[in-house]
This record gives C-alpha cells, structure tokens and sequence, in this order.
C-alpha cells in the first residue's frame, strides 16, 4: 500500500517533466516560451517565477478544495493564482530588478497561462495537497528545462554566443561565452568572424526552433514506437512457433 | 432562507473572504518592497545621470509635465560649460520607454540612458537603436544615430526619437 502510494506521488512528479512535457507534448503556455527565450538567463529566470506560482498556487488550491463551493472554483482559482503572480512579481522587482525588466509583461501574463490554471483545474481540485504539489513542480521543471533548451538554441545561433550576468547581476558581469562568433570591442562592432543568424532571435526564428524540437521528438517517439511493435511482432512469432512445436530455425539447424 | 439563497451567500462569502486574504498579503508585501523597488528606482537614475555627464555638477531637478517631458537637471559641465538632463518617458502600442537624455547648451546631443524599457521589441529596441546611439562618442555621430534605424526597432526608436527632440526643443524655448 505505501509502496502504491510513493509510486503515485513519483509518477505525478515525472509525468511532467517529461512524457506529459507542457510544452513540448501539450503545446501549452507558448506565448512566454517563445517570447522569453531570447536569453538562456530570462528563460531560466522565467522557468523558476513559473515554477514558484504553479507549486504554490496548486498547493493551496488542493487544500482549499473542499471549503471552496463548486460555482465558485474558477474565481477562486483565478484570485489564488493572481495572489501569488503578484507577490512574485513584487519581490522580482524588488530583488531582481535587471530579471524584471526583461520579462516585462511576460510575468504579470502568468496569471493567465494556461498551464498554471490547467493544472489547478484539472488536478489540484481532485487531488490531495503533496501529490498537487508534486505535479506542480514536475510540471515547473518540465516546462523550465522545456524553455531553456529553446533558449540555448535561439541565443546561440542568434547571437552566436552566451550571455551571463546580465540579468542575474550578481554573478557580475556580463560574461560571454563565444561559440560561433568572435569577441568584440563593444556591442556595436563588428567582429572579426560571425556565424550566427539573427533571424533565431525573431518570433519567427523561436517558431522554426521550436518546431525542430517537436520534429526530432515526434521521430524519437515513432522510432520508439515503430521499435516496440516490431518487438511485440516477434515475440507473438516465437510465441506462436514454440507453441506449435517447431523449431526455430536456428533450433532446427542445432538438432541437425 | 432557501436553498438558493444559501447557496448565494456561501459563494459570495468564500468568495469575499480569500479576496480579502489576497488583498492582506499583498499589502502587508508591498510594505517590505516598496521602499526597496523606489531605491532601486532612484539608484539607477543617479547612475543613468552620472553615465550621462561624467564628472559633472549635478544640480536639483525641476519637474516640467509637458507632453513626455517629466523632469530636468541642470549640469555644470567640468569645463564650467553649461547642459541639462531631460527624464521622459512615453508609450507605443508595444510598452513604455522612460529615458535620460543628455542635452548641450549649445544644444548638441549628448549620452542617453534607457531606465526603463517594455516595450515587447525591447532587446531589439536596444540592439538596433539605443547601442549605437550610446557607442557614438560626439554629438555628431549621436545626431546620425538618432536617425538611424534598425529593421525592428522603427516604431521604439521613432518614440525616443520624439522625445529627444522634445527635450532639445524645451531647453531652446528656455534660452
């Protein structure tokens, strides 16, 4: 029984991270995935605001569940999720001023993203406060390592390298990482060398990125697929020969 | 009381007391960030001022509210040469923009600083516009770049561009 339960508590928490990915299986909360993506600092930034107020606010929608009366659980729901939204953003600006301003308005918009009402609709009003918070957390490291993988990818072949310091401040800064251009005097040189593309740092660059993803992860997926029913195939042969009695071939050519 | 009636109140009550349970946390929030995000307003204009005009005598603002126009500073350049600072701050339908902009009493342009940037283009605003602008290092080259524009950044660039010549225009009508 407690090892049923451990089990369920673990699966609720993987789920999300990986095969029910927001992003990259339910292509939810595209806006701020696309938009926030420019820098590898902002998406990481984003992921962990996100992660904050989803955890929080499935956490408290399960406990409020019972209390709150069916006609008024989207309200609530709405009201919970805008408290937390806003006290994150508070202490954003308040601490990470340099973070703030590169979300903008990105981070006031969770509140009406659809993975975080998702999530609290569609499980914390039926599911107990720790398996709430263990999805909400999957589903925020899901969607974090989601955003980050497109933003890795859209500042280095859009920049042709990567930034740190410049939003998180204190690791002072900023510190460049040169991967497919070379160092220059000022941001408005030009340097020596550069094989990026600005085009990566468009809304239309982060659609083709993000598209390339969904490819390679629908052909990782197929391949799997198409594995397991070749798998399941020969098994069902073996399966039918030994039942009948015959030999393999091989079988057959050890008798001989 | 019936059943609906009850049911009416059950929803506008819980509804009541968890707006009211939002609005208490924050507000007693807002105490502790308040005073923090106003010195950390007021921080990064004194650096914008001191980017702006280096080694130079800072004077008390004035405030103006005309059109973008907010406030100014008057400077008194190393040199004993006279400038002022203009803060402004406007809004397209991408964002806000609150700028620093450094103005000669001969009225060439001087360093701009960005305080504050929304607009949903703003890295690009940035990149294709503000950069160069702050690279150039003479009022030339800073007249140039306040009319050179980046595909991407026209319809930001075209905000800053107006207040520039607004605070220009202000400090022509003060002469």
């Amino acid at each position: 029984m407690m090892e049923k339960k451990k089990s369920a508590h673990f699966q609720s928490f993987v789920s999300g991270i990986w095969k029910e990915n927001p992003l990259f299986v339910s292509l939810l909360g595209l806006c701020p995935a696309l938009a926030v993506t420019k820098s590898l600092e902002a998406a990481f930034g984003m992921g962990i605001l996100f992660t904050i107020v989803l955890v929080c606010s499935n956490v408290l929608v399960s406990a409020l569940r019972k209390v709150i009366p069916d006609e008024a659980k989207t309200p609530c729901e709405i009201v919970i999720i805008a408290t937390f939204v806003t006290l994150v953003k508070m202490l954003t600006e308040a601490m990470l001023p340099e973070l703030y301003s590169t979300l903008g308005v990105f981070l006031s918009l969770l509140v009406v993203n659809c993975i975080v009402l998702g999530r609290s609709e569609a499980f914390a009003v039926k599911n107990g406060v720790v398996d709430s918070l263990l999805d909400g957390l999957g589903n925020g490291i899901g969607y974090t390592i989601a955003i980050c993988i497109i933003a890795l990818l859209r500042e280095v072949l859009g920049t042709g390298m990567l930034t740190f310091g410049e939003t998180f401040t204190f690791l002072g800064g900023p510190h460049h990482l040169y991967i497919l251009t070379g160092p220059s005097a000022t941001p408005v040189a030009q340097p020596a060398w550069d094989l990026s593309l600005s085009f990566f740092q468009t809304p239309g660059g982060a659609f083709l990125v993000l598209g390339i993803i969904l490819a390679v992860l629908a052909a990782i997926r197929n391949c799997k697929a198409e594995k397991a029913k070749v798998d399941a195939r020969l098994k069902k042969a073996a399966e039918a020969a030994a039942s009948k009695g015959n030999p393999t071939p091989s079988q057959g050519g050890q008798s001989k | 009381m019936n059943q609906d009636a009850k049911k009416m109140v059950k929803v506008a009550l819980t509804l009541a007391l968890i707006a009211s349970g939002a609005a208490l946390i924050v507000s007693s929030l807002n105490l502790f960030t308040a005073p923090r995000i106003e010195a950390n307003r007021l921080a990064k204009e004194k650096s914008g001022l001191e980017a702006i005009f280096a080694k130079a005598e800072i004077g008390e603002s004035s405030n103006i509210d005309k059109g973008s126009l907010k406030k100014y500073w008057p400077v008194v350049l190393e040199d004993g040469e006279s400038a002022r600072i203009y803060s402004a701050s406007g809004k397209n339908g991408y964002g806000a923009v609150s700028i620093l902009i450094g103005v000669y009493s001969d009225f060439t342009l001087g360093r701009m600083e960005i305080l504050e940037n929304t607009e949903t283009y703003g890295p690009t605003l940035q990149k294709g516009y503000v950069a160069p602008y702050q690279y150039a290092d003479n009022a030339e080259d800073r007249a140039i770049a306040l009319e050179d524009v980046s595909c991407g950044a026209t319809y930001g660039a075209k905000l800053i561009k107006g207040m520039v010549l607004e605070a220009v225009a202000h400090y022509k009508e003060a002469q």
